[in-house]
C-alpha cells in the first residue's frame, strides 16, 4: 500500500490539487479578461458576434480561458470527494499568500508591514484548518 | 446597510449555495465507489445524471451575476474585502446542510484566515 504523506491531519496530494485549482482558475480568468478585451455590450446578440469573431486572434485566448477553467472544475470536484467543503474553501486562499510571496522573489516587491502581519494570519490559519479531523471517513476505500 | 453590503451577502450566499451542491454531488460519486482512475469518466458520465451539479452551477452564475454588480459598484479593494465574509458562510453552511463538524481548529483557523485576508487588502 502506497504511504500517504500528509499535513498534518490533511493529505499533500490534496493540498497541492487545491492550490493548482487556484492557481488555474486565476490563469484562465486572466486569459478571458485578456481574450475579451474591450467590448461593448449592446446586446446579448453583439456580445455572442464578438465572442465568434474568430477573425480576432485575441478570442482565442478567451475560448482557451474558458476550457482551461471548466477543466479545473474536476479538479475541485476530485479536492471537494476527499475533504470537507469548510475544510477545502479556506485553503484555497493559500494562493493569496503564494501570489504576494512570488511577487517578493522576482518582482522584488516591498511589502507593507501591515500586509506581512495578514499573510502570516493566513498562514497560521492554514496550519490550525490542516489539522481539523475530517467529519467523514471521505474517500479513504479508494486510496 | 449600504447596497453593496447587501449585494455582497447575495452573492456569497448563492456561491456556497452552489459550493455546497458541489459537495453533496462529488459525495454521491464518491459513494457509488469507483476507483481513482475511471474519476474523471465517471465524473463526465455522471454529470448528466447528477442535478445537484446543474442546480450548483445555476446557484454560482445567479452567484457571480450578483458578485459583479457588487464589483461595478463599489472600490475593487472594499468588494473583495466584504468577500472575505465567505469563509464563515461556508462554515456555517456546511455545519447545516452537509453535517460537517465546526471543531476548534476550523473555527480557529477560518477566523484567522479572514484576518489575515482582510489585512493583506487593506494594507
Amino acid at each position: 500500500m502506497e504511504k500517504i504523506i500528509k499535513i498534518r491531519q490533511l493529505p499533500l496530494k490534496i493540498f497541492l490539487l487545491i492550490v493548482a485549482n487556484d492557481l488555474i482558475d486565476t490563469s484562465a480568468q486572466l486569459l478571458m479578461k485578456k481574450g475579451l478585451g474591450i467590448c461593448e455590450l449592446n446586446s446579448i446578440r453583439s456580445f455572442f458576434d464578438h465572442l465568434l469573431n474568430f477573425g480576432n486572434p485575441l478570442i482565442f485566448l478567451f475560448w482557451a480561458g474558458l476550457i482551461i477553467y471548466l477543466l479545473n472544475f474536476f479538479i475541485w470536484m476530485k479536492v471537494l470527494s476527499k475533504v470537507d467543503l469548510s475544510v477545502a474553501l479556506p485553503l484555497a486562499s493559500s494562493s493569496y499568500i503564494l501570489i504576494p510571496i512570488a511577487a517578493i522573489f522576482f518582482l522584488h516587491e516591498l511589502v507593507k508591514p501591515l500586509r506581512w502581519l495578514g499573510l502570516a494570519l493566513i498562514v497560521l490559519g492554514i496550519y490550525f484548518i490542516s489539522g481539523s479531523k475530517p467529519s467523514k471517513d471521505q474517500g479513504a476505500v479508494h486510496e | 446597510m449600504s447596497k453593496i453590503i447587501l449585494l455582497v451577502l447575495i452573492a456569497e450566499f448563492w456561491i456556497i449555495i452552489g459550493q455546497v451542491c458541489f459537495k453533496k454531488s462529488a459525495d454521491r460519486l464518491n459513494a457509488r465507489g469507483k476507483g481513482p482512475k475511471t474519476w474523471v469518466l465517471h465524473l463526465l458520465g455522471s454529470i448528466s445524471r447528477t442535478p445537484t451539479i446543474w442546480i450548483g452551477a445555476a446557484a454560482m452564475f445567479v452567484g457571480m451575476l450578483f458578485w459583479f454588480a457588487a464589483l461595478s459598484s463599489g472600490e475593487l479593494s472594499y468588494v473583495y474585502l466584504l468577500g472575505s465574509i465567505q469563509y464563515i458562510i461556508a462554515l456555517v453552511a456546511a455545519h447545516f446542510f452537509l453535517n460537517e463538524k465546526i471543531n476548534k481548529s476550523k473555527l480557529i483557523g477560518t477566523l484567522l484566515i479572514t484576518l489575515g485576508i482582510i489585512l493583506t487588502i487593506a494594507s
